[in-house]
């Protein structure tokens, strides 16, 4: 990575570093065939450094339950009442303290 | 049990209550009671409105052949009253003469042949409210987190999954 001399430019490293090393913590709520799945409501996640969120389904969400694994596919993840969409999840990053849901296909009415 | 008093009607609301909110122009309802039709749609009424349109879904008594019991119903409570509430806000622009919106969705165990969604909508002439209400329950099916179980006579269970769900496996969705 070339960084010499451009100050806006070392300034953006030094922030990210600062960002990548701040623990966050994730309160993971589940709903219906995922709580199932899941075997409770609701689990908090303290990352050690800021995860995205496609990092976060593989190496927190399925390390801790591998169960939902079987319907994690068609499931949509919500940050803070807001819908994640899909194409988003590979930069979405969990940076800061956040309410996760874990969203299987709806079937409300 | 209280008592809301609303643009000139009284509403009841027990503990079942789970979340409501509500303007002059709207009303959000999660309940795990019963939902109270007459008093809902009657709140829309309005002097300059022709027209009171209405959709309520009631819970089946059979699927593919075999025999529903009873339905039970869960819901993201904070973030389906956000996405009803976001709905009602969507149908307002979308018809701008609409008179007053009700979106209320029951909770729990919902008994066969009982009301478990319910939206109403009025306007100065039939049209909009129609439109409205039809484009709202299509569009409540394919976003608002809340999921229902089939309790079938042999005891199995399923969670179902909306046609409309737009994350869902029956259509691909980023």
């Amino acid at each position: 990575v070339a960084i010499k001399g451009d100050p806006s430019v070392l300034k953006l490293a030094e922030s990210t570093s600062i960002v990548s090393h701040r623990p966050v913590q994730v309160t993971c709520l589940f709903f219906a065939e995922a709580r199932e799945l899941a075997g409770t409501r609701r689990h908090v996640f303290e990352l050690p450094a800021p995860q995205t969120l496609a990092q976060f389904k593989r190496e927190s969400l399925l390390a801790t339950f591998p169960d939902l694994e079987r319907i994690l596919a068609h499931c949509l993840f919500s940050v803070n009442l807001q819908y994640i969409s899909r194409s988003d999840e590979a930069t979405y990053l969990l940076a800061a303290d956040c309410e996760l849901g874990v969203l299987p296909p709806v079937s409300g009415g | 049990v209280s008592y809301f008093y609303l643009s000139g009607h009284f509403f009841l609301a027990g503990s079942a209550t789970m979340a409501r909110t509500e303007s002059d122009h709207h009303q959000i309802l999660l309940t795990n009671a019963a939902l109270d039709i007459t008093a809902l749609v009657d709140w829309c009424v309005e002097p300059h409105c022709g027209a009171v349109a209405s959709f309520i879904g009631t819970t089946r008594n059979n699927f593919e052949g075999r025999t529903v019991l009873r339905l039970e119903y869960e819901a993201y409570e904070p973030m389906a009253l956000t996405q009803m509430q976001g709905l009602a806000a969507q149908m307002q622009d979308k018809w701008p003469d609409l008179g007053k919106v009700v979106i209320a969705h029951r909770l729990g165990e919902v008994p066969i042949g009982e009301s478990s969604v319910l939206i109403a909508a009025s306007s100065p002439h039939r049209r909009e409210a129609l439109e409205a209400v039809s484009w709202a329950i299509d569009e409540l099916k394919a976003v608002v987190p809340i999921w229902k179980q089939e309790v079938y006579q042999e005891g199995e269970r399923v969670w179902k999954e909306n046609r409309e769900c737009r994350h869902g496996t029956r259509r691909d969705h980023d």
